[in-house]
């Protein structure tokens, strides 16, 4: 990342220097700086081959690939856009789009509570308190997913014999408990909150970053004009942050319809398919968990998930643009 | 230190409250899930286990099997 930056800066400036971009000087300046683009080469090959090379594989979006036949030698696609006019007219595609994009939205919704709880651990004057709560904080991210998710049913369980810890609760409070893991209305919040629950701590590293680096002369001009400590909050840290807010915003946005796949797998019951099927587990459900393995068919339903992602990231990075504000691209 | 304003003494005691009961959502869960874990299969059956462990026993199966 850095020497990128660098290697940007310096190619900057010596272009800036040689004035009249020919083809020689041009070479001149890379050769000027031969060392920096040695060090930007590892990163270049790895997107390459881990990135570039498979793409080569979406092809059999195109075809009817059979494992036989081999990528190269399967037949096309008779309309060669079959395997994606079949996704758009799929009784479930309205369904999916829906899914995804309502489990992306919420949690698109909870996006602030990550600096929200930055600036909270921020007005913590202890410093030995202050790293206590975030070590605290970073312990839940370190369970991995299954075992996560095996919590998630374990408390929210209501069967015949078993009762969950949280519907013990509802039900000392005289309330009618709930069967949160079979409801497709619960879905979405449990992924989403279980999620938050695991990842606050962590999500919040960056904001907490960003607010060590504010100028404390700041805060003692606001001191002077006798701020009182929200409004500190509210004219300072916040205006500070709001630079990286906007970059997370706009990369959470391009992950908008690749919401984690593995997650909402473990977590799909029979009875939460209403709103657990989104097009990432459908993708999985048409490839490799059936017995009829449909290839072609996931590699379109990938295929035109990514555009759409790419839409609306360039999408989010055009408003942020117009908007004034931090861009990524 | 410095004497404070009483909004600044209420939004620090604020700020205390909801830290405490943020580390109680974090930490709860996990010491839930290890009490669970070390107690015996018949405790966590009938669902006595709140928060500690009950009749400690290694030979536990999980609360979800």
């Amino acid at each position: 990342m850095k020497e990128e930056v660098s290697v940007l800066a310096e190619s900057r400036e010596s272009s800036k220097t040689l004035p009249g971009k020919t083809g020689k000087k041009k070479l001149r300046a890379w050769y000027k700086n031969w060392q920096l683009y040695l060090l930007a080469l590892p990163a270049l090959a790895i997107i390459a081959v881990f990135c570039y090379a498979p793409m080569y594989g979406i092809v059999i979006a195109f075809k009817d690939y059979n494992v036989i036949q081999g990528i190269g030698g399967s037949p096309w696609a008779d309309p060669i856009f079959k395997h994606f006019t079949e996704f758009v007219t799929d009784p479930y595609f309205l369904d999916m789009l829906w899914n995804t994009l309502r489990l992306s939205l919420c949690s698109l919704l909870v996006f602030p509570l990550p600096i929200l709880f930055a600036l909270l651990l921020n007005e913590i004057r202890v410093k030995s308190l202050r790293t206590t709560v975030q070590i605290i904080s970073y312990a839940p991210y370190f369970i991995s997913l299954v075992v996560s998710v095996s919590m998630c049913f374990t408390f929210l369980e209501y069967t015949q014999d078993r009762v969950g810890i949280i519907n013990r609760m509802i039900m000392l409070f005289g309330l009618e408990p709930v069967k949160f893991m079979e409801s497709a209305a619960w879905f979405p919040w449990i992924y989403v909150l279980s999620g938050m629950w695991q990842g606050l701590g962590w999500w919040s590293i960056t904001y907490v970053a960003a607010l060590t680096a504010i100028d404390p002369t700041l805060y003692e001009a606001a001191e002077i004009d006798g701020a009182s400590r929200l409004r500190k909050i509210w004219h300072i840290n916040i205006p500070g942050l709001l630079p990286i807010v906007s970059i997370t915003l706009i990369m959470n946005l391009g992950n908008m319809l690749n919401v984690g796949f593995e997650k909402v797998l473990l977590m799909q019951t029979d009875l939460n398919y209403a709103s657990s099927n989104i097009i990432s587990t459908y993708v999985y459900e048409k490839t490799l968990g059936s017995v009829i393995k449909q290839y072609s068919y996931g590699t379109a339903i990938g295929l035109f998930n990514n555009i759409i992602s790419l839409v609306l990231l360039l999408g989010a990075n055009f408003t942020a643009k117009k908007l004034g504000g931090e861009t990524i691209l | 230190m410095k004497r404070q304003s009483k909004g600044d003494f209420a939004f620090q005691i604020v700020v205390y409250v909801l830290v405490a009961l943020l580390c109680v959502i974090f930490l709860y869960p996990l010491i839930y899930i290890l009490s669970l874990s070390f107690s015996s299969p018949e405790a966590v059956y009938y669902g006595q286990v709140t928060f500690f462990i009950k009749d400690y026993g290694t030979s536990s199966s999980c609360a979800r099997s």
